[in-house]
């Protein structure tokens, strides 16, 4: 893994639906090892550029380059075992299979492994199990994920994408829809596995959870970059607070 | 080539009513996300009722449209009320087994009142056609087209003028949007299963004066206008009169150049090319899953 | 579990239970293999009929043009013809798996219609609509059943154990992760295509499988019904259903009672008529009132019972708790 230059590379990336220009020219970079923040008031196109990051939507143009690679056409499959694994603004969980299974079947394996008998090694097992225990989760192992409550969903989702042991994790809202004790709880997981190397990018409305985890923090309007900074220099921005007050 | 250019005429005409016949699949599919196994059936039942009004109260077929139209959407209507509305929750994949029970239904009952001969409706116009410019234009088929035209006109302005129209067009693209600003999903989606089967009757009568007709017919029916969706793509009514057109072209020039036996060869095999090429249909809309 | 198959030999039955037993097996069959495409991996597909229909004309055509004697020989031939009809489904899945949901049932039943309509009119090679012969086995009137009914008793162990195994392999947990989410899967790095496909082949070769038996133990392949969309199609789903989709013994538990009922009824009320009405209300009810199957509803009370328990049991021996929860949100919709 080369230590120059930034994880992740956005150059120029364009979006239109129709009409509507969602992802106007958008550049930015976020850091390899940092927590990066990704604000903007509605409709700045932040969940349009998670979407084009992870393969899900095709880009009009602009590049995305990923640890030094240009990615030509991301593909959701291709982007999570290269390293790169996202959330969904809604929780996305596979709802009438196991807690344990949602996280079995994120683990990487390849080749005519998948056709043995088991669901996965042992090893995997384990740490599907450490990272139930990390989120608290484990009582609910055997549970249909679906049975979950809202919060829950949210945190079994953040495990799944850990699975991969990826390098770098798209957060789409994490705080959405959670009471404040589980957001306590992923703000700690966030740290702990930022400590171990991985690198976050984290798109989010609460501004209390960005400002206290993120930076550097990346400000987008009108589906193009409008200023990125540490977080205090964010907050004193006039066109930042022009952008979420003004208009 | 004058051959070629009668046969062209002739599809044309043709699918002017495939394509009223595959707007209420497109109508259904809007609004409810199901595939509505049983509007062959509901064609059947105009021609029957076409050809029972004709034979018994010697009303023209394209008179009896005016009774086969609100019989068929009450039909429509209540079957959808009372088999389709309690299985809204899985509807997807439920639907498809409702809707066949439904025509299984329809032709049995067909069968018991009719009998399964095949039948036909024989007006005095079975066979004259009209001469323009040195084509042949027989009187049944034109008179088909333009009736089917002017109905799909009319569905269209309904479906973009009136304030059941918006409603269906509202649950057809986003349903919890639309229950939010105070549809009634649940009426709007039982008018929209009546109104497409009012469609299929009105398409019955015709149908019953240009092909022969058995409660089984609908089997092949429903193939086609299956077929047809898929290639002018689903849930597009661009698509539906594209792909009728292409369907009625397709077969009507080969009838012409080859044999009749292998009229429907050409399509399949254009629907193969469409799904190898442009899997979502050709006016069908892209949807590979982000959120 | 397996062993409860053993639970079929039997003694002296008359023919005509027997006859039963075979259909009520290859509806079971039919119905497991779909729950493979269908059940585990979420495309419903009405195509299950086309390999079916392959599987009968396989066998058929063998015996024309390759003389294989009569007697157990052919019993052999089944699953090299399940094999050769799964490689064949492979380029045919490529083709549906260019589309999902809706346009892809419609695609599997235009599969169906070509089939039939190929098998009408290529008359050179499948004889049209009085269809092929193949050679009567030679197996003493009395227990002639019999031998069909151990065979289609074969395919269908066959087709268990293969749905068994999916249950508990990796394969099957990508086919569920297709089923549920296909999206969501892939971007967990699921490749999604190796299920699909393995779904879509397994479908068809045991398909195939119990098409050949069928062409063997009836003597005759005609188009209509090989290829039959109508009721074929229709009805393997009903049992599907009617079992619990995506269950072990759903499909086996719905064929057990649906094919019994079918032949009551085609028996009783003959003359098409009657009989397609009472088919119809067959479905109907069933829909309306067993949605779910009736090996899922049982397996689901019997699962709320033993998960109520265990919650006293713990509600009793912790006394700790978390204070901020949740309670429980409305499942998310799809």
């Amino acid at each position: 893994m080369s230590a120059e230059g930034p994880l992740l590379e956005i150059d120029a990336l364009s979006k239109r639906f129709g009409g509507i220009i969602a992802v106007d020219g958008c550049s930015f970079s976020v850091a390899r090892g940092s927590i990066t923040g990704l604000i903007g008031p509605n409709g700045s196109g932040k969940t349009t550029v998670l979407n084009m990051l992870s393969g899900y939507l095709a880009s009009d143009s602009g590049s995305i380059r990923f640890d030094g690679k240009r990615v030509a056409r991301p593909d959701p499959t291709t982007m999570y075992r290269g390293g790169m694994s996202r959330t969904f603004q809604r929780a996305r969980v596979l709802p009438e299979i196991d807690v344990l299974d949602n996280l079995l079947v994120a683990a990487p394996k390849r080749g005519l492994a998948v056709w043995g008998m088991s669901k996965a090694n042992r090893a995997t097992v384990d740490y599907a199990m450490t990272l139930l225990d990390e989120f608290k989760l484990t009582r609910l192992t055997e549970a249909k994920a679906g049975e979950l409550s809202y919060g829950q969903q949210k945190l079994l989702e953040f495990a799944t994408v850990l699975m991969g042991k990826p390098r770098l994790v798209l957060l789409d809202e994490p705080t959405a829809g959670v009471n404040h004790v589980m957001v306590d709880l992923m703000t700690e997981r966030i740290r702990e596995f930022h400590a171990k190397g991985l690198t976050f990018l984290i798109v989010e409305h609460n501004m209390e959870f960005v400002m206290g985890l993120c930076d550097p923090i990346v400000v987008l309007d009108h589906g193009k970059q409008l200023f990125a900074g540490a977080p205090d220099d964010v907050q004193q921005n006039q066109l930042v607070l022009d952008a979420y007050l003004g208009d | 080539m004058h051959l070629l250019i009668q046969a062209i005429i002739l599809g044309i005409l043709t699918g002017g009513l495939y394509a009223l016949m595959t707007s209420g699949l497109t109508l259904t599919f809007g609004t409810m996300r199901i595939i509505n196994m049983a509007q062959g059936v509901f064609v059947v039942c105009g021609a029957y009722i076409a050809f029972t009004l004709f034979n018994y109260l010697h009303i023209d077929p394209f008179l009896s449209i005016l009774v086969s139209t609100p019989l068929l959407f009450a039909i429509g209507f209540t079957l959808q009320t009372f088999l389709l509305k309690p299985i809204r929750h899985d509807a997807h994949r439920l639907s498809l087994l409702m809707t066949w029970a439904m025509a299984i239904g329809l032709e049995g009952i067909l069968s018991f009142i009719f009998g399964t001969d095949f039948r036909g409706i024989l007006t005095s116009y079975q066979n004259s056609s009209w001469t323009i410019a040195g084509y042949e234009i027989p009187v049944v088929r034109a008179l088909a087209f333009l009736l089917s035209v002017a109905i799909l006109v009319g569905m269209f302005l309904l479906l973009t003028r009136t304030k059941f129209g918006r409603s269906v067009r509202a649950v057809s693209q986003r349903e919890s949007a639309a229950k939010l600003l105070g549809v009634n999903t649940d009426r709007t989606a039982a008018l929209a299963f009546g109104l497409g089967a009012a469609t299929a009757g009105a398409a019955g009568a015709m149908f019953g004066l240009v092909s022969s007709f058995d409660p089984a017919s609908h089997y092949d029916l429903i193939g086609r206008l299956l077929a047809i969706c898929v290639i002018g793509g689903l849930g597009s009514n661009a698509g539906a009169i594209a792909g009728a057109v292409i369907l009625a072209l397709s077969e009507s020039l080969v009838q012409a150049e080859f044999s009749p036996a292998w009229s429907s060869v050409p399509f399949y095999v254009l629907l193969i090319i469409v799904l190898i090429a442009r899997p979502r249909g050709l006016f069908g809309v892209r949807t590979r899953g982000a959120i | 579990m397996l062993a409860v198959l053993a639970l079929f030999p039997f003694s002296g039955a008359e023919s005509w239970i027997v006859n039963i037993g075979i259909f009520t097996l290859m509806y079971a069959v039919l119905g497991s293999a779909w729950n493979l495409i269908g059940g585990y991996t979420g495309y419903v597909s009405l195509g299950s009929v086309a390999f079916f229909g392959l599987g009968a004309y396989g066998l058929a055509l063998t015996f024309q043009h390759i003389g294989i004697g009569s007697g157990f020989l052919p019993f052999a031939l089944v699953p090299i013809i399940g094999i050769a009809v799964a490689i064949v489904s492979l380029p045919i899945g490529w083709i549906a798996f260019r589309t999902r949901g809706l346009p892809f049932i419609i695609v599997t039943i235009s599969l169906v219609i070509i089939l039939q309509y190929m098998a009408l009119n290529l008359t050179d090679v499948t004889g049209g609509a009085p269809g092929l012969q193949v050679p009567q086995a030679p197996f003493p009137p009395g227990t002639y059943e019999e031998y069909f009914y151990w065979a289609m008793l074969v395919v269908f162990a066959l087709t268990l154990l293969a749905c068994a195994y999916v249950r508990r392999s990796r394969l099957g947990l990508m086919m569920f992760a297709v089923r549920e989410d296909e999206d969501k899967a892939r971007g967990l790095g699921v490749a999604t295509s190796v299920p699909k496909y393995a779904a879509f082949a397994g479908c068809a070769a045991f398909s195939a499988m119990a098409g050949a038996v069928w062409a063997y133990y009836l003597s005759t392949v005609y188009p209509q019904f090989a290829f039959d969309g109508e009721f074929l199609a229709m009805g393997i789903i009903l049992v599907a259903y009617l079992g619990g989709i995506g269950t072990l013994w759903g499909p086996f538990v719905g064929a057990l009672i649906l094919t019994p009922a079918q032949q009551y009824f085609a028996y009783s009320l003959g003359g098409s008529q009657l009989y397609l009405i009472a088919y119809a209300a067959v479905f109907i009810v069933v829909m309306l009132f067993l949605p779910r199957g009736v090996v899922t509803t049982i397996a689901d009370r019997a699962l709320r019972r033993s998960r109520r328990r265990k919650q006293a049991v713990e509600e009793l021996a912790t006394a700790e708790s978390e204070s901020a929860r949740d309670t429980p949100a409305p499942v998310a919709a799809r």
